[in-house]
């Protein structure tokens, strides 16, 4: 059964049920006051009402979808619904005038016309709260229906946030690179005991941090510059005269709010493509300036530059799924050919002092 | 017997150790060391090391881009040497390809060597095919023909496809490779150079020419049986009587 078909079977089934129960309790009524009817009769009054009811539910229903009763434009929605509900009352009692004389109703006039007046007369105020119960539960269905969406997208954001986190971990400090310090500690302690022991020093701070940052939490720019100076430092260690760096930070916005570690892939992949230039040596460039009251923050390295900026984006989607968690379209973020033949990554926040700094 | 080594590592820290543990084994010779995959390639041609250490992870041109370069063929014994490749270690273990993780075991190192060192003695098609097998698992095509040169000049390499080249000349102990109006000098003999090549794309028609056999316009006889080869850039190559079977060959 498809879900049209299963609605029109439930509106018809409520609709049988009401017609069911008021037959019963007008049969019940008359009998108590002495003018028994049969209860059959009774039956087929209530039902033709009930299913002329039936036939004009899916109208109630369209007219909800139109018009729901909901802030901001209740007010509009209130008078439609007046309107609408008084003219399918009257549609009501004009269809049952019709049906009256055939099912035996005890309010029939000599003609249509006689019926439908006296009908209205008698029965519209009745007929009216009728509509306002079905919009009602439409409008109940409605808000369940709504509430389920909502719980739906929350779930869905939540596994997001949650994957989110896991590849900004991994995102962070790739095995590749831990191991191939722990490898330059294990050389580096049989030439120089104190040059091994920075490196160690180092690469503990690198990983406590990088344990302790989840995907959406956010530290001092500060500390961010702290973290890229000693994974740099460690580089530079490895890879000697091959490596250089030089990192500018306006003093003013060390205090500045960042998502924690979101500069570490972007160095990582200039640490890459700097050092896969044959001729000259690696240098990488971090830069962090205000632009009004926005914060940019930039990686330029002077690798190959050639078809990077659309092929290093597939690599950095999870980059750009936390910043479109924290900062939804208040952020940018684009890479693009730098000047001398590299790549340069710019990232623009809002910009925000940490709380109580 | 020494074994003549090339290192290949893009991390120069990591290099000297590679080199720390080797000067302990009387055996090893360690002939160069490159940092990168591009004189790693140049390095394999024109020292024609025994074995090779080479670092799977480099900026650039890896491990495996080094081995696509060189060819199967013409690749000496390699140890595999890296920090983290999950896959690639998946598919060395199945085909018994040798390996050492950074940072390294001493034992696991000395296993290596013991290895490497029986394979030299036993040289043969095997290894070559395993690497190829492993290569073929990893979704990487396995190559047994060079698919480019590396050109050493001062300071730097310069890679050149294959299949760009038009034709090469000898030179005394270099070969001329000709692409177009261009001339790379390459320190390698005509003979070892051919063995390296696809014969379906190249072939010798003199002690001193090989041509793409794709750029051949036109061959002209001569009545002494030798010919001349014409190519579509206009050039004309001579070429020996005693190679004739070889171009029949692959022109028809």
């Amino acid at each position: 059964m498809t879900a049209s078909k299963r609605r029109i079977a439930m509106v018809f089934g409520a609709w049988t049920l009401v017609g069911g129960l008021l037959a019963t309790q007008a049969w019940v009524s008359y009998a108590m006051r002495g003018e028994p009817i049969a209860w059959g009769r009774a039956l087929a009054i209530w039902l033709a009402w009930a299913w002329l009811w039936a036939l004009l539910t899916p109208v109630a229903l369209q007219l909800v979808e139109r018009y729901p009763l909901e802030r901001p434009r209740l007010a509009r929605a209130a008078i439609a619904h007046l309107l609408a509900g008084a003219a399918l009352a009257t549609l009501d009692i004009a269809l049952f005038a019709v049906l009256a004389p055939r099912v035996g109703s005890l309010n029939v006039g000599p003609d249509w016309w006689a019926t439908f007046s006296r009908l209205l007369g008698t029965t519209f105020l009745l007929n009216l709260p009728v509509y306002g119960l079905v919009v009602g539960v439409a409008q109940a269905l409605r808000l369940v229906r709504a509430a389920r969406e909502r719980e739906r997208r929350a779930l869905q954001l939540e596994a997001q946030l949650a994957e989110a986190r896991l590849l900004a971990l991994r995102a962070q400090l790739q095995p590749h690179f831990l191991f191939n310090a722990l490898n330059t500690v294990q050389v580096l302690m049989r030439e120089d005991v104190d040059v091994a022991d920075r490196i160690l020093v180092l690469l503990s701070q690198l990983l406590r941090r990088a344990l302790e940052s989840c995907a959406t939490q956010e530290l001092e720019l500060r500390e961010e510059i702290d973290f890229l100076e000693a994974y740099l430092a460690i580089e530079k260690t490895r890879f000697d005269s091959r490596l250089s760096y030089r990192i500018a930070v306006d003093p003013q916005l060390q205090g500045a709010r960042v998502p924690s570690l979101i500069l570490q892939p972007l160095v990582e992949n200039a640490v890459r493509h700097g050092l896969a230039g044959q001729t000259s040596p690696g240098r990488i460039d971090i830069a962090a300036k205000r632009i009004g009251d926005m914060l940019e923050l930039t990686v330029q390295d002077n690798g190959p530059g050639m078809d990077r900026a659309a092929h290093e984006g597939i690599g950095l989607s999870n980059t750009r799924a936390r910043l479109r968690l924290l900062y939804g379209s208040q952020h940018s973020f684009e890479l693009r050919a730098a000047g001398e033949g590299g790549l340069l990554a710019a990232l623009v926040i809002p910009l925000r002092a940490m709380e109580g700094a | 017997m020494t074994i003549r080594t090339l290192l290949v590592d893009d991390e120069t820290v990591a290099l000297r150790g590679l080199h720390q543990r080797l000067l302990r084994e009387t055996d090893i010779t360690i002939v160069g060391q490159c940092e990168d995959g591009a004189s790693a390639i140049a390095a394999i041609n024109e020292l024609q090391p025994d074995l090779v250490f080479l670092d799977i992870q480099m900026p650039g041109l890896g491990g495996f881009d080094v081995i696509a370069a060189v060819g199967l063929e013409q690749m000496p014994p390699v140890i595999f040497v890296t920090a983290f490749d999950q896959f690639a270690l998946r598919a060395f273990d199945v085909h018994a390809i040798d390996y050492v993780l950074k940072p390294i075991d001493g034992a696991r190192f000395q296993q290596a060597l013991s290895w490497a060192r029986q394979t030299l003695q036993q040289p043969g098609e095997r290894l070559k095919e395993r690497i190829a097998a492993a290569l073929d698992d990893l979704g990487l095509a396995p190559r047994r023909w060079a698919r480019r040169l590396a050109i050493k000049s001062v300071g730097r390499v310069v890679l050149i496809e294959v299949r760009d080249i038009d034709r090469i000349e000898a030179a005394g102990n270099y070969a001329e490779i000709c692409i177009g109006a261009k001339r790379h000098l390459l320190r390698e003999t005509l003979a070892s150079l051919e063995g390296r090549l696809d014969p379906a794309g190249f072939a010798r028609i003199s002690r001193a020419a090989i041509v793409n056999i794709e750029r051949v316009r036109e061959l002209q006889t001569m009545f002494s049986g030798d010919f001349v080869v014409l190519l579509k850039d206009g050039s004309q190559v001579a070429g020996s009587r005693r190679y004739r079977e070889t171009l029949d060959r692959l022109l028809n």
